[in-house]
């Protein structure tokens, strides 16, 4: 039941909502609680449980332990040093339980593939072990809520349950988002009472997200699997035809999961986090990472970021730069070093091979910090052409450029391995080859009516996201006359039902960050 | 240490960190009022102003503080 567009998650869905309805205010979140650990326990080998439940036993007498040492000291109104120290061992601990657990689990090939490289342990294959549902999802999560209760921005909670529900709360154990306690508590464990408006709202997100998985993404799939399966047969323009087609059949998927998650969640008055913000029609790296998997990026920034930017460690490091070369450089490049720390645990954390820490980790590090060194370069050329950079063609050239370096970074988070990301962006660029451009695309399984449904899908996406830039478009919808609203939700139903990808290769239930 | 005598001391660090000798700081400024202040120059201003009073925030305060009032509150109560 793992996929959240599949029957018996709808159907889970369905009978939780009634439940969840059915009974009073002040046992609602025991209900989704209940669901929750049902919606874990079918989609999970159900002993992996004891994992999630050894984060919340470790992180719920820590928290609880903070907010007491915390009071212990305003009340003395001394030895806060002695106070702090505790504290700071009770955190290293319960992160290192966290941490341990999900690198057992997950992150083992990452240390075993080097040595193997150097031929230690070679032909020996590690233990396989099952790994809980969402682990990478949960764990950031339920580490954000402990570092907030150290650092005193977040209440700890003082009822266990609640604590399991923020971390096992179903709609996001899938793929995220990742939430932040504050944010979340306020209407997760609230009475929330029925509300027509709201759910019809979350049923119409709950559509959109099946459009984008069903009608757009699984098209996608079929271009992108026949290229990718046969890496040595796809040469030139084919490589780049995938690799492009790959990244929008990820956002179509990611995002069209996280519509559905959010819609799941709006019907029951939960407000989830937003994780994306229409990526595509970024300018620049940077800001597409503020668009594209923004509670990721939002909690790598507060939790590993900013406390290494604001070590003693980074402060000698900028003090010692200043020295030797100066004040501009002394800010740079600590801060170049905080980056580079931030990208590597974005590659870490995508999985469990150095293709990831190289594709994105690494790449988009070196397009940041290599777009900062080479802006006055840049700048020079822009004046040299005599471009106008408020023009909306040159918007239009910096989003296409954002758009080709993400799709590279991305040919090594879909390739099989390290070694056939090199060879397809090799092949992208030595072995050239047109013929996708002369009846080639219809030789990769799509049909032309297939072809044409995905590029009406395409523009209709592109509509919509260019809409979205100035407000919400549901919110747009509401303001249309009665009759026309209707008829534009009747349409997305029957176009997702009528035109959604149901082929052999189709595997309507699977989100690819599922797997995370 | 006066409030008065942080708020000095506050200014000198927004001008060093910012390079602008034009910055005058007050109770109610905000990153809105200085061009380069963003996320990341925010950190930077956060450790030399915990260096140049020998105080320290925590990492709550340092993301939490709605404007230079307030930073100048934390400071005040340390010091």
């Amino acid at each position: 039941m793992t996929g959240v567009t599949s029957i018996s998650f709808l159907l889970f869905f369905a009978v939780l909502f009634l439940v969840y309805y059915g009974l009073p205010g002040k046992l609602r979140w025991g209900v989704l609680l209940a669901g929750s650990l049902f919606f874990y326990t079918a989609c999970a080998v159900p002993y992996t449980i004891v994992y999630l439940l050894a984060s919340v036993l470790t992180v719920y007498p820590a928290a609880r332990y903070f907010a007491k040492a915390d009071e212990a000291a305003r009340e003395a109104g001394g030895s806060a040093t002695e106070a702090e120290k505790r504290k700071k061992r009770v955190l290293i601990l319960a992160l290192a339980v966290n941490f341990g657990i999900l690198a057992t689990l997950k992150y083992r090939n990452l240390l075993f593939q080097p040595l193997q490289l150097l031929g230690v342990g070679e032909g020996v294959s590690l233990p396989a072990l099952a790994a809980p549902l969402g682990i990478s999802f949960y764990t950031l999560q339920i580490t954000g809520y402990l570092l907030d209760c150290y650092w005193g921005t977040c209440k700890a909670e003082k009822n266990p349950g609640r604590l399991l529900l923020f971390t096992c709360y179903f709609p996001q154990m899938v793929s995220g988002p990742i939430s932040r306690y504050d944010a979340l508590s306020g209407t997760l464990f609230a009475p929330n009472r029925f509300d027509t408006e709201r759910t019809a709202r979350g049923v119409q997100r709950i559509l959109w997200g099946f459009f984008l998985k069903l009608v757009i993404s699984e098209r996608l799939a079929v271009i992108v699997n026949a290229v990718y399966d046969a890496p040595e047969t796809y040469t030139g323009l084919y490589v780049w035809a995938a690799a492009f087609a790959f990244i929008l059949q990820l956002y179509t998927d990611f995002s069209g999961c996280m519509d559905i998650v959010l819609g799941v969640s709006e019907c029951f008055g939960v407000t989830l986090p937003e994780n994306f913000r229409m990526p595509f029609l970024a300018c620049t790296t940077q800001e597409f990472w503020q668009r594209w998997h923004i509670t990721l990026g939002t909690w790598l920034k507060d939790y590993i970021m900013y406390p290494v930017l604001k070590s003693d460690l980074w402060y000698r490091m900028g003090t010692g730069i200043r020295k030797r070369w100066g004040k501009s450089l002394s800010r740079k490049i600590p801060t170049w070093a905080g980056l580079l720390i931030l990208w590597t645990a974005m590659g870490v954390w995508h999985g469990n091979d150095w293709k990831y820490v190289i594709g994105e980790g690494f790449w988009f590090w070196l397009l940041i910090v290599g777009g900062q060194i080479c802006a006055p370069l840049f700048d020079k050329g822009i004046a040299l052409f005599h471009i106008n950079r408020a023009s909306w063609y040159w918007k239009w050239v910096q989003r296409l450029r954002t758009f080709v370096c993400f799709a590279v970074g991305m040919i090594f988070f879909r390739a099989d391995s390290l070694r056939q990301s090199f060879a397809m962006i090799r092949n992208g660029l030595l072995r050239w080859n047109t013929a996708i451009l002369t009846g080639g695309l219809w030789e990769l399984g799509l049909s032309k009516k297939d072809g044409a449904v995905l590029v009406l899908g395409l523009f209709l996406l592109l509509i919509v996201s260019l809409l979205r830039e100035n407000g919400s478009m549901r919110e747009r919808v509401a303001r249309w006359p009665l009759p026309v609203r209707w008829a534009v939700w009747y349409l997305l139903f029957f176009a997702v039902l009528v035109t959604g990808f149901y082929g052999p290769s189709c595997d309507m239930s699977g989100f690819i960050y599922a797997q995370f | 240490m006066t409030r008065e005598e942080i708020f000095a001391g506050v200014n000198e660090v927004f001008r060093d960190i910012f390079d602008d000798e034009e910055i005058t700081v007050g109770e109610a400024t905000t990153a809105d009022d200085i061009e380069d202040w963003d996320s990341l120059e925010h950190i930077n201003l956060i450790v030399a102003i915990e260096k140049k009073f020998g105080m320290k925030f925590t990492m709550g305060e340092a993301t939490g503080m709605k404007n230079v009032g307030a930073m100048v509150d934390i400071i005040l109560e340390r010091v």
